[in-house]
């Protein structure tokens, strides 16, 4: 309890240090047997370049906030600061860092896919967050929710989770962003998302996902009022047949 | 670094003069993000006074992300003068202190319908959207008795009452999101037009731009920022209208401030001087010194709560 008090505290410093306007992002990433090899290698190869391109870019760097919800069995959110990588209580104030104090997980893959609850603790924290900038008086972007899956979701209640992702993006309360690597159920996928339709990911190109994640993140993160802020063209997906 | 090429108004025009009971300071800045995107200063602002001590204030900020920003900002303010001026004429010269029957939301609804059908003339002339003239406007009309204050967008109003109390005469209109705000130049800005009327005895009001919001309001409750009174008091005492908005000017250009906000900053400053205290005044020493503890306090302060 201690914990969470300090780590509340030390966000309130970060907000006083920084009071650039922040763009908040949870990261969903399956980290289900099914990822073992190649696809979570890629993937930790994906974030790792991620964190470098966002860091290349001094304002993103300032204003773009990770937080990692990996689901491997059981949803769990990551310590994503440096020297972390354990598991954290799902708590806003410790969860999102600043990309000048991120540093990536390295991702394990194993047991079943619980997307549902992996959505809900992202919602959550997304939710908890924007609270919390309120309170500091630090403005914000619309936060993204960017989920990766190879699989479909294997919790009982995923559906319910489904509906309020996309309640959530109807109240224009997060943008939902959904990628399926080969294997993934694309249908149940499109049930989480109201506003885009999930797109695959051409083999195993992670790397250019997270190369467009990060100038998509770069664009909205210094976006002005009036702005249109079309996102780069997306080189990573299949083209539908 | 040098305040560059403000654009800065100082409407001349009407009855008043060196008769007007206000003392008036006035800077537009650019900002360095916007020194670093080789945009001009798109904030701009204009004051008239009247006869009969009124005074007429308008301020604008030109969105960043409209090609003509600065001329819409230009265009905003100027013709929100004329408006407001018509206004007060129309109602025989005491419009602010006139408390029978005026609807103040009307008659503010109804500036902002001239500054639109400016812009939207400009915009037929030069061949351009509109939105390429995007902009917010913030403006007032001012009596030692009563501050009306109508705005679209996010800029800042700060009243203070002759009892030394500062209030907010207007809070900035925003979306939940950083990248979403409200300009004239919206389809719909006409039914977002926000009057305030407060009843005086006023001492001064300041309108600025949201590149100056944290400066001064207190967020999230925005409250206005105490270090504010002293600004105002700089003002007062400083007699020599050109030595106010150089400093003014200096102030806002200072790499204190350059440290909080990369955008352009406006900030329109007008004290309503007593009589007694014109005459009694030291402005060259005394208004020195408190312009420098003022900016001290102001940039210094802990902005974040």
């Amino acid at each position: 309890m201690d914990e969470i008090v300090e780590y509340a505290e030390l966000a309130e410093v970060e907000f006083a240090e920084n009071p650039e306007p922040r763009c908040a992002v949870a990261l969903l990433l399956d980290t289900s047997g099914s990822m073992q090899g190649r696809r979570i290698e890629e993937l930790n190869n994906g974030l790792r370049s991620l964190d470098r391109a966002l860091k290349a870019d001094p304002l993103a760097a300032l204003r773009v906030e990770l937080a990692v919800v990996s689901f491997g069995a059981r949803a769990r959110v990551l310590d994503v600061r440096d020297g972390g990588g354990d598991e954290i209580p799902p708590d806003a104030a410790q969860a999102f860092v600043t990309l000048d104090a991120f540093s990536p997980p390295a991702l394990l893959a194993n047991g079943e896919t619980p997307m549902g609850e992996a959505v809900r603790l992202g919602l959550g924290l997304v939710r908890d967050r924007k609270a919390m900038y309120r309170e500091n008086g630090i403005d914000y972007f619309r936060p993204w929710i960017f989920l990766i899956t190879d699989g479909h979701p294997t919790d009982k209640d995923w559906e319910s989770a489904a509906d309020e992702a996309r309640d959530e993006e109807s109240r224009r309360g997060v943008s939902f962003y959904a990628v399926g690597v080969e294997g993934a159920d694309m249908r149940k996928l499109a049930r989480f998302a109201s506003q885009r339709q999930p797109l695959k990911l051409k083999g195993l190109a992670f790397e250019e996902l997270f190369q467009w994640l990060s100038k998509s993140l770069a664009a909205v993160s210094q976006s002005r009022p009036g702005d249109q802020t079309p996102l780069p063209p997306v080189g990573w997906a299949e083209v539908e047949a | 670094m040098a305040a560059d090429s403000p654009v800065d108004e100082h409407d001349v025009g009407g009855a008043a003069g060196a008769a007007s009971p206000w003392r008036v300071a006035a800077a537009s800045v650019v900002g360095t993000g916007h020194v670093a995107h080789g945009q001009p200063c798109q904030d701009a602002h204009a004051y008239r006074a009247m006869a009969d001590g009124v005074l007429l204030v308008a301020v604008a900020d030109g969105a960043g992300s409209a090609a003509r920003a600065e001329d819409g900002a230009r265009v905003a303010v100027a013709s929100a003068l004329e408006a407001l001026a018509a206004v007060v004429e129309a109602a025989g010269g005491s419009a602010a202190d006139n408390t029978g029957g005026v609807d103040w939301s009307d008659r503010m609804t109804a500036v902002f319908q001239a500054v639109r059908a400016a812009l939207e003339e400009l915009a037929n002339v030069e061949w351009e959207p509109l939105r390429a003239f995007a902009c917010t406007l913030t403006c007032a009309l001012a009596t030692h008795r009563r501050l009306v204050v109508g705005q679209v967008g996010d800029g800042v109003a700060v009243g203070r009452g002759s009892d030394g109390s500062l209030f907010a005469a207007s809070q900035p209109q925003k979306g939940e999101y950083a990248n979403e705000a409200r300009f004239v130049t919206m389809a719909d800005a006409l039914d977002h037009v926000e009057t305030r009327v407060f009843d005086g005895p006023l001492d001064a009001v300041a309108i600025t731009t949201d590149g100056l919001l944290r400066l001064a309001l207190v967020l999230p409750t925005h409250e206005p920022h105490a270090p504010f009174s002293p600004l105002l008091d700089f003002v007062g005492q400083t007699a020599e209208v050109e030595q106010a908005n150089a400093r003014l000017a200096a102030f806002l250009a200072s790499e204190r401030i350059c440290a909080r906000t990369d955008d352009d900053k406006t900030l329109v400053i007008a004290v309503h001087a007593p009589v007694d205290a014109i005459a009694a005044g030291d402005p060259a020493a005394g208004g020195g010194s408190s312009a420098h503890e003022a900016a001290d306090e102001l940039a210094g302060g802990s902005v974040a709560p």
